[in-house]
């Protein structure tokens, strides 16, 4: 290796001066490595960008007067851009927008609209008598008694990293996650990264002994400045955001699309039950602070020590470990137009 | 059981077929208003007392009302730019709504491709900023009804233009306008722009006086002596009010659109129909001219020989029918080209003479050509029983104007009275798309 990198700058004159030079190196490298990270990622996306759905009954279609002014039940996607989504869609929604944390938010604001949970009179919540199985029930069901806001609040967080798994099959099929294999390639842009970095360093300590012919000391400072560098490089490069493009893209044109929706729900103008729970899974618990039945108390969350992972990486609940997610079979798979 | 007033008013308005749809994605920050004839007040009480023709016009159709300002700012080159909260809240709503129309198939993707991300566009020219806004209304009008888009007439900011643009049947269209900005605006709000409904198919014909007598015995009729006597006691005769009170016998036979006598010189030509546009008559200027308003009277200069040798012309096409017991003012009308308005008012008008004849029920609306300091007024004539449309100016300046001969004045659109009172359908929006 020392012959192979026998020239400048590896071959300079031992001298501690020469870790600055490789810091700019890796600073180099570093940022080519996000560059490829990128443009792999922009890749990967587009595979995913499918082509927008249509109905089977355009509205348009009879261009007569009056005589489709109001368009026919339109078929519906699930989790598609351009098509709203229905209530059962919401805590995939939730999750995308906020991750498990979001979804225990919409799990509470969801009970409390429908009625599945309820105060029971001495500052408590409890269990409701509201009919219908929604994504809170389960939850409402769970709850031993009466529990006050403080441990309400704990309770979803813990049954959402219980049943988060549960969105898996919808984030798969909507292809709203990367596959094993694409993760793969993002993680391996990384590492090649760092490793790349720490050949550098490798390659100047053999030159440096080659034209010493092995008299120089050990680079203390050179090793020091990799050690540095690969720190640098695992927190650059640590993590990779297992939600797609494809889902950035939907939960932006959702937001776009309920803007004044939200607006309402925010300013009190709109208490509908749909509305408020979407809100609460596109903008978090504060949207639902003028909802009357919904106490703001229970969104405070207690301050829990935790050692899983943050954000909205699936390896902290949803997806389990590192298994990922696979691909998906997109609108013809698991959701598909009805 | 008897209806009152009201109840009775509003049923009418039920039973009338609405001649356009709107579907409105932005939430009524554009709406679509009837404007009152006088408006609001504002209108002469001379023209609000008697001149029907100008009430009809200012209250044709919708105005297009821009209900929240669109702050318009100027960069250190004087080009403009639009900047503030409100667009960005429309940019968000348009990039909601285009994958839900697409989806529910409502636009045509090359009409969705078109309307791209953001509701305004800027051109900065030279001498010119021309601003695209979409709307956010899509306009689809019913069978055999074209929309015309264009500005608001005549009560309307001189800081913008509109770019004529007509709407025609089949799936909803993006109201979109384009406007000429003047330098000196800053900003959009109000009234921005009118739509009307006319009819799509019109058929305009070119007729001689051997097949128009009965226009021009219509006309021989209404500038009778008695009519003459009237005005030289320096009243209003308000013979066209009592004329059209009650609507002229027949009824509208298969003949749909509108006959035009050029009397004289030829200064009514009709321009015919275009894949965009549909025919319309397009009234010239009969010789060049100037007109000063000083604030109480208006002067006009030009040549006589001009003037005479355009009376030369409608005196001779006239004189073989011109009865000989006939007040000699139903021709003076003519000849004369210029009638003022009483002094006080920047107001004047100048008369082709041409006739125009419309079947039964039908009127023709009277668009006016903007120009730099002066305005001709929109106005709505009921053709089928008064013939004349002169073209009627509001000077904005106390400088001199210049009108060349040939400068367009008009555009006549005739059109069935129906239209004129026909409401518009809301087809209602939300963030799940049409409903």
């Amino acid at each position: 290796m020392g012959e192979l990198f026998d020239f400048f700058p590896f071959n300079l004159p031992p001298s501690e001066g020469w870790v600055f030079l490789y810091i700019m190196m890796v600073f180099l490298v570093y940022l080519v490595g996000r560059l490829v990270r990128t443009v792999v990622q922009s890749s990967i996306d587009r595979r995913h960008a499918a082509p927008p759905r249509t109905p089977q009954m355009p509205l348009g279609a009879n261009p007569n007067y009056r005589a489709n002014a109001v368009p026919p039940a339109a078929a519906h996607c699930r989790l598609s851009i351009g098509y709203f989504p229905k209530a059962d869609e919401f805590p995939v929604i939730a999750y995308l927008a906020g991750g498990p944390a979001r979804v225990a938010d919409f799990m509470l604001a969801e009970g409390f609209a429908v009625g599945v949970l309820v105060p029971d009179g001495s500052g408590k919540y409890m269990m409701g008598s509201a009919r219908g199985e929604v994504f809170s029930s389960r939850f409402a069901r769970s709850l031993s008694g009466a529990v006050p806001a403080s441990e309400l609040n704990t309770a979803a967080r813990s049954f959402t990293s219980l049943v988060g798994g549960e969105l898996e099959p919808d984030l798969r099929s909507n292809e709203f996650v990367y596959s094993p294999s694409e993760l793969t390639t993002l993680r391996a842009v990384g590492l090649a990264s760092i490793a790349v970095a720490l050949l550098l360093g490798i390659a100047r300590m053999a030159v440096r002994s080659h034209v010493t012919n092995g008299n120089a000391p050990f680079p203390m400072v050179l090793g020091f400045g990799m050690l540095v560098a690969l720190a640098v490089g695992v927190f650059v490069f640590r993590t990779v955001s297992m939600q797609n493009g494809k889902a950035t893209r939907y939960i932006a044109w959702l937001s776009d699309a309920t803007h004044s929706l939200r607006m309402d729900v925010s300013s009190g103008r709109r208490h509908d039950p749909e509305s408020v729970v979407l809100s609460v899974a596109l903008d978090g618990a504060p949207v639902a602070r003028s909802v009357a039945n919904i106490p703001a108390e229970i969104f405070i969350a207690p301050i829990i020590v935790s050692s899983s992972s943050s954000g909205s990486s699936c390896s902290s609940s949803s997806c389990g470990g590192g298994g990922g997610c696979g691909g998906g079979g997109g609108c013809g798979g698991g959701g598909g137009c009805s | 059981m008897q209806l009152t007033r009201a109840e009775g008013a509003k049923e009418a308005e039920a039973d009338r077929e609405p001649s356009f749809e709107v579907v409105d994605l932005f939430d009524g920050c554009f709406a679509l208003e009837k404007r009152s004839a006088t408006l609001g007040g504002s209108a002469p009480l001379r023209v609000a007392q008697s001149c029907l023709p100008l009430l009809e016009g200012n209250a044709i159709g919708f105005q297009l009302v821009l209900r929240k300002e669109l702050a318009l700012a100027s960069r250190l080159d004087g080009a403009v730019r639009v900047d503030g909260q409100l667009v960005d809240d429309l940019d968000r709503r348009l990039r909601g709504a285009i994958p839900l129309l697409r989806a529910q198939s409502v636009l045509d993707h090359e009409e969705l491709d078109a309307l791209g991300t953001s509701v305004v566009s800027v051109a900065n020219g030279l001498r010119s900023r021309t601003l695209t806004l979409f709307t956010g209304l899509l306009v689809r009008p019913r069978a055999g009804v074209l929309v015309r888009v264009s500005g608001a007439g005549n009560r309307r900011s001189r800081d913008l233009q509109v770019k004529e643009a007509f709407l025609a049947h089949g799936r909803f269209r993006p109201l979109r306008l384009t406007l000429t900005l003047d330098k000196r605006a800053t900003r959009l709000f109000g009234e921005v722009a009118s739509l009307i409904a006319l009819p799509e198919e019109c058929e305009l014909k070119e007729s001689s006086f051997d097949d128009a007598h009965d226009l021009v015995d219509a006309h021989l009729r209404f500038y009778d002596a008695n009519y003459f006597e009237t005005k030289r006691a320096g009243n209003t005769t308000r013979k066209y009010r009592s004329m059209i009170a009650k609507e002229p016998d027949g009824v509208a036979g298969a003949f749909r659109g509108a006959r035009v006598l050029n009397a004289g010189a030829r200064l009514v030509d009709i321009v015919p129909k275009t894949p965009t546009e549909p025919s319309r008559l397009l009234v010239r200027n009969a010789f060049s001219f100037y007109s000063r308003f000083d604030g109480l009277h208006l002067t006009h200069r030009f040549e006589s020989a001009d003037l005479e040798t355009f009376a030369a012309g409608v005196r001779t096409a006239w004189s073989p029918r011109f009865p000989p017991d006939q007040h000699p003012g139903a021709l003076l009308y003519l000849t004369k080209y210029f009638t003022p308005h009483p002094p006080g008012e920047p107001h004047f008008f100048v008369k082709p003479p041409a006739l125009i004849g419309t079947p039964a029920g039908w009127s023709t609306l009277l668009e006016g050509y903007e120009g730099s300091d002066y305005d001709v007024l929109r106005g709505v004539v009921r053709t089928d029983s008064f013939h004349a449309t002169p073209a009627v100016f509001h000077l904005l300046t106390r400088d001199e104007i210049r009108i060349a001969a040939g400068t367009p004045l008009l555009s006549l659109f005739p059109f069935p009275r129906e239209l004129e009172a026909a409401p518009f359908r809301s087809v209602a929006w939300s963030e799940r798309g049409l409903s």
